[in-house]
C-alpha cells in the first residue's frame, strides 16, 4: 500500500502545449504488435501500447461448450476479457466484475462483422484476452488485438479491427487517451472507437461524457486519422511475422 | 489428435498382407481437379475458383521466389474481365477483390487467389481423412477428424471389415430397399459396432456434409478402413496440396525414394508406414521440411536432393 493516496497531476497540458508525456494532442502513444506469442492457441497476439500490455488467444472453429449456447443457423463469437490481479495499481479481484462482462460484450459485438459466422453454425470461436499491465485504452488495444489473433489463427474476414480511443481534456479533443487522462474530470470526455478500415465502417463506439456536435465530428475525425496508423501497424506485424517465416523456411 | 504418436509395433517386420499397396500414392491424387463448392453453400462469400491451388508454380509465372504477403482486407484490385476472385477472396461493396486471410498471393490464370497460412480443416464430400474414433455406440461411431465438429460413421457405412468389395455406399440405414436388399447380400450378418473400438484410427471418406449437420463417413471403398503400425502426423491444412504435389508428384516421390507408404489425408493427417524405422523417421523429417518450405519455388527438387542425400546416410 502507498503511504500517499494516487496523486492526479495538477495539470494536464504543459506549458508548450504538449501533453503531460510529451505527446501532441494528436498522437499516439507507442505500439508495438506482436503475432503468435502462444503456442498452444490457434492464433494469438499481443499488443504493447504505450503501458499497456495486452495478449489475446484465439481458438477453434470448435464444438460449443456448454451445448445450450449453440445456435444451429450460426456460429457465434465468445470473448473473455479478463484483467489479471496486478494489472493495475491497487490489486484487482480476479472475479469477473461488471466491467469485465461489458467489456467483453463490446469487443465481441466489434470483432463479429469482420467474420462469416453462418459458415460455422454449432461452432464457436472463441477469444481470450488478458490484460497484464493497464494504462487506460483497454478496450481498444483489446480490439487491435484480437483482431490480429483471428488473423493469425487463418480464419476468413472481411477486414481488420482497429480499436482507438479519442476523447477530449480542458474541452480540447485529444487522440489515444492514458490512464491519467482518462482520470481528469474538467471538460473530458471520453470516445472509444473500432473501425474496418477498409471500408470505413465503424463496429463499436461509446461515448462517456459530453460533446457538441461539431466536438463530436472533430473526434471521430481524430480516432479515424489515429486508427489509419494502428491499421497500418496491424498489416505490418502481420507481414513480417510471415515474411520472417517465409525466409526462415529457405 | 495428438501431434505426433507412434503407434505400437512399428519398429517390427510388418506381414507382407498388411501392407498398403502403392495405389495408396494414387488414391491421393482424387482431389486434383475442379472442386467448385455443391449448391448448399448458396450465397456463401468464400468463392472458390475453379482451379484449385496445388501449390506447384505455373510455368515460371513468378521467378524471384518470394511471393508477397497479404493480409485480410487488403484491396488486391478492382474486379474486371481479366480479374476475378479465387480462392480466398471476396468483392467488397466497392467491386474489389480483397483478401481473406493473411496468406501469399497467387495468380491462376484470370483468378486472383489468397493462400492462407494456417486454417482449420472443413469437411469436404469426397475427401478422404485420417480420424480417431472417440466414442461409440450400438449403431454409431463418434471419429475426431481435426474439423469444427465430430465426424459420424454409422455402423451400415463401415463394411464389413473385408474392404473394398462393397460398392460405394452400399451401407448406411437410408432408404428401406436398400436395408432388406443388404440384409441378404449379407447373409442376415447384423450390423453393429463391433467393428472397431474406441482409440482406433480409421481411414474414412466424407459421404455426406452440409455444414448444419456432423459430416457422415463411410469406410466402405479402396483403402479405407482401420490403420494398424506407422507413424502419424498432423500437417497444417493449407500445405496438403503441396505434400501431394501437382497430381500426386511429392508423394511419388517420396514412395520411390524411401521404402515407405505414405497416405496424405485431406483433414491434415498423415499415415507413414515403412519396414525400416530409420526412414520412417526420414520422412517425417522430410514432411516437416516440405510443410516449412510449402510456399517456396523448386521444392520438390530440393525434396528430391535432401532425402537422396539422408538415405545414403540411413543406408549406411
Amino acid at each position: 500500500m502507498p503511504l500517499l493516496p494516487e496523486g492526479h497531476p495538477e495539470k494536464i497540458f504543459r506549458e508548450d502545449g504538449l501533453r503531460l508525456d510529451g505527446r501532441k494532442p494528436d498522437e499516439l502513444r507507442e505500439i508495438r504488435l506482436e503475432i503468435g506469442v502462444l503456442k498452444n492457441a490457434d492464433g494469438s497476439a499481443m499488443i504493447c501500447h504505450g503501458k499497456n500490455r495486452i495478449i489475446a488467444g484465439a481458438y477453434g472453429p470448435r464444438e460449443v461448450h456448454p451445448r445450450h449456447l449453440a445456435q444451429s443457423d450460426t456460429g457465434i463469437l465468445q470473448v473473455q476479457y479478463r484483467m489479471a490481479t496486478f494489472s493495475v495499481g491497487e490489486r484487482k479481484t480476479p472475479v469477473p466484475g461488471r466491467r469485465e462482462k461489458e467489456i467483453s460484450m463490446v469487443v465481441q459485438h466489434a470483432l463479429e462483422p469482420v467474420l462469416f459466422l453462418e459458415q460455422y453454425p454449432n461452432s464457436t470461436i472463441d477469444v481470450f484476452i488478458q490484460v497484464m499491465t493497464a494504462d487506460g485504452g483497454t478496450r481498444c488495444a483489446s480490439i487491435t488485438a484480437a483482431a490480429l489473433a483471428l488473423a493469425d489463427m487463418g480464419i476468413p474476414m472481411r477486414d481488420l479491427v482497429t480499436g482507438v480511443a479519442v476523447g477530449k481534456i480542458n474541452n480540447k479533443p485529444i487522440l489515444d487517451l492514458a490512464d491519467y487522462e482518462d482520470k481528469w474530470e474538467e471538460g473530458a470526455a471520453d470516445m472509444p472507437v473500432a473501425v474496418m478500415m477498409n471500408e470505413k465502417k465503424i463496429t463499436l463506439l461509446q461515448l462517456d461524457g459530453q460533446v457538441g456536435i461539431d466536438e463530436y465530428e472533430q473526434m471521430l475525425n481524430l480516432a479515424l486519422k489515429g486508427a489509419e496508423k494502428i491499421y497500418e501497424l496491424q498489416k505490418e506485424a502481420l507481414r513480417k511475422k510471415y515474411t520472417s517465416e517465409l525466409v526462415g523456411g529457405r | 489428435m495428438s501431434e505426433f504418436h507412434e503407434e505400437g509395433g512399428s519398429e517390427n517386420e510388418i506381414p507382407e498382407e498388411e501392407r498398403a499397396e502403392d495405389d495408396i500414392a494414387d488414391s491421393n491424387t482424387f482431389d486434383e481437379d475442379d472442386n467448385l463448392d455443391d449448391a448448399d453453400h448458396g450465397e456463401a462469400p468464400l468463392e472458390e475458383g475453379p482451379q484449385k491451388f496445388d501449390g506447384e508454380e505455373e510455368g515460371g509465372q513468378e521467378e524471384s521466389g518470394m511471393r508477397e504477403v497479404v493480409t485480410p482486407g487488403q484491396v488486391l484490385g478492382a474486379r474486371n474481365k481479366d480479374m476475378l476472385p479465387g480462392f480466398g477472396t471476396v468483392i467488397d461493396p466497392k467491386g474489389n477483390i480483397i483478401s481473406l486471410y493473411v496468406g501469399f498471393l497467387q495468380k491462376h490464370g484470370k483468378y486472383v487467389n489468397v493462400i492462407p497460412f494456417k486454417g482449420k480443416y472443413m469437411p469436404r464430400v469426397g475427401d478422404k481423412v485420417i480420424g480417431k474414433i472417440i466414442d461409440k455406440n450400438v449403431v454409431l461411431w463418434k471419429l475426431d477428424i481435426n474439423a469444427p465438429c465430430v465426424a459420424i460413421l454409422r455402423a451400415g457405412d463401415a463394411g464389413e471389415g473385408d474392404r473394398g468389395r462393397h460398392e460405394y455406399g452400399s451401407g448406411g440405414s437410408r432408404g428401406g430397399t436398400q436395408q432388406v436388399r443388404r440384409r441378404f447380400d449379407r447373409g442376415g450378418k447384423k450390423e453393429d459396432t463391433s467393428q472397431y473400438n474406441v482409440g482406433d484410427i480409421i481411414i474414412a471418406k466424407v459421404l455426406k456434409y452440409d455444414r448444419t449437420t456432423e459430416p457422415t463417413l463411410t469406410t466402405v471403398g479402396p483403402d479405407l478402413g482401420q490403420i494398424r503400425g506407422g507413424f502419424i502426423m498432423d500437417i497444417a491444412v493449407p500445405k496438403i496440396p503441396r505434400l501431394i504435389g501437382k497430381a500426386g508428384s511429392m508423394i511419388k516421390l517420396l514412395n520411390t525414394l524411401t521404402s515407405c507408404k505414405l497416405f496424405v489425408a485431406q483433414n491434415g493427417v498423415v499415415w507413414i508406414k515403412g519396414k525400416k524405422i530409420d526412414e520412417e523417421r526420414l520422412l517425417i523429417k522430410t514432411i516437416k521440411k516440405i510443410e516449412n518450405e510449402a510456399h517456396t519455388v523448386g521444392l520438390t527438387d530440393r525434396v528430391k536432393e535432401f532425402v537422396q542425400s539422408e538415405m545414403k546416410k540411413v543406408k549406411a
